[in-house]
């Protein structure tokens, strides 16, 4: 029995109500149901056959748990990709001596003109920051809905401001000049890897948006 | 999935292979395919599988390709090339595996 678009879009706001929030986590659902009552023989009516595939797929029950379940596994996933793109940065030469560069440039110009410190360091914290904004906005012009991947992408993508907050705080006042040029290069690494996981989701997800 | 502590270490391992045989394939068929093979024996948990096929998208053995199929996406999975040469060291090495255990389980035909 071939499932028409109305039932499809049934079982897909099934599992949206049932708790499965992320249309790019119900994609697979959604398709894997559809197949198994797709591929059973007998007659039966819609209704019936669905609570035999929701069984059948073990999800007759506690779809929150599986939802809880995919974002902890796709943020396992987006962690371990921004920890890789992060150690990429150090690894590969050119990005190595591009930050190295960075870093002089920034110790340079802060030790040679120390009032220009509190504008170069707001200029790059506020450089990916506006990245992320214009990201942010085109992301909803292009209007993603609520997508895992998405999310997870601008998580890591902020995962440097998050993590340099704390540090940019307490760095002793005396001594700026010395560790704002580290702190800096190592927040910049950060975004850096950030953005290439946010890039990476941002395909994913257009390719999958494009066929909707 | 029967026997499901023995079985979870090789799940990797078996969807690799299936798909070395069958160039891209989708979850439900894998579960479908890996029913028929092993006779109904092993039945692989959507729990199971698609976390795992997940991972190997992340590590880079599988490549997505996303396709409309009646009315509904449809993700395939392949193998990379990467994951064409993991594929023959997992096999290798659970042959490995299953020789070691035979001879420490039946002696007689190791």
């Amino acid at each position: 029995m071939e499932l028409t678009k109305e039932q499809i879009q049934y079982i897909d706001n099934y599992l949206k109500d049932k708790g499965i929030k992320y249309w790019d986590v119900r994609i697979e659902m959604v398709d894997h149901l559809v197949s198994d009552m797709e591929n059973y023989s007998g007659l039966v009516d819609f209704e019936t056959l669905f609570k035999r595939s929701l069984k059948n797929a073990n999800w007759d029950s506690n779809l929150e748990f599986i939802h809880i379940q995919s974002w902890k596994h796709t943020n396992k996933i987006y962690r371990k990709m921004h920890f890789q793109e992060i150690w990429n940065c150090i690894k590969q030469p050119k990005y190595l001596i591009g930050f190295i560069m960075l870093y002089l440039v920034f110790y340079w110009i802060t030790t040679r003109f120390p009032e220009a410190l509190k504008l170069l360091s707001f200029l790059v914290l506020g450089f990916p920051m506006l990245i992320m904004l214009i990201e942010i906005v085109r992301s909803l012009v292009k209007k993603l809905g609520k997508s895992v991947n998405i999310q997870y992408g601008f998580f890591y993508f902020s995962f440097g401001i998050i993590m340099m907050n704390l540090p940019i705080q307490f760095l002793p006042k005396a001594y700026l000049h010395i560790w704002m040029p580290i702190v800096m290069t190592i927040y910049l690494i950060m975004m850096f890897a950030g953005y290439k996981v946010y890039r990476f989701a941002l395909k994913k997800v257009l390719k999958m948006k494009v066929l909707m | 999935m029967r026997n499901s502590k023995l079985y979870k270490g090789s799940l990797n391992t078996i969807i690799l292979k299936l798909l070395k045989e069958h160039d891209k394939m989708y979850g439900y068929e894998i579960t479908q395919k890996v029913k028929t093979i092993t006779k109904g024996e092993l039945n692989i948990t959507e729990g199971a599988l698609y976390p795992a096929l997940h991972k190997l998208e992340a590590e880079g053995l599988l490549d997505v390709e996303v396709v409309k199929v009646d009315n509904r996406l449809r993700k395939y999975y392949k193998l990379t090339e990467t994951g064409s040469k993991e594929t023959v060291n997992k096999l290798n090495e659970l042959a490995e595996y299953i020789k070691t255990m035979q001879a420490l389980v039946n002696p007689k035909l190791a």
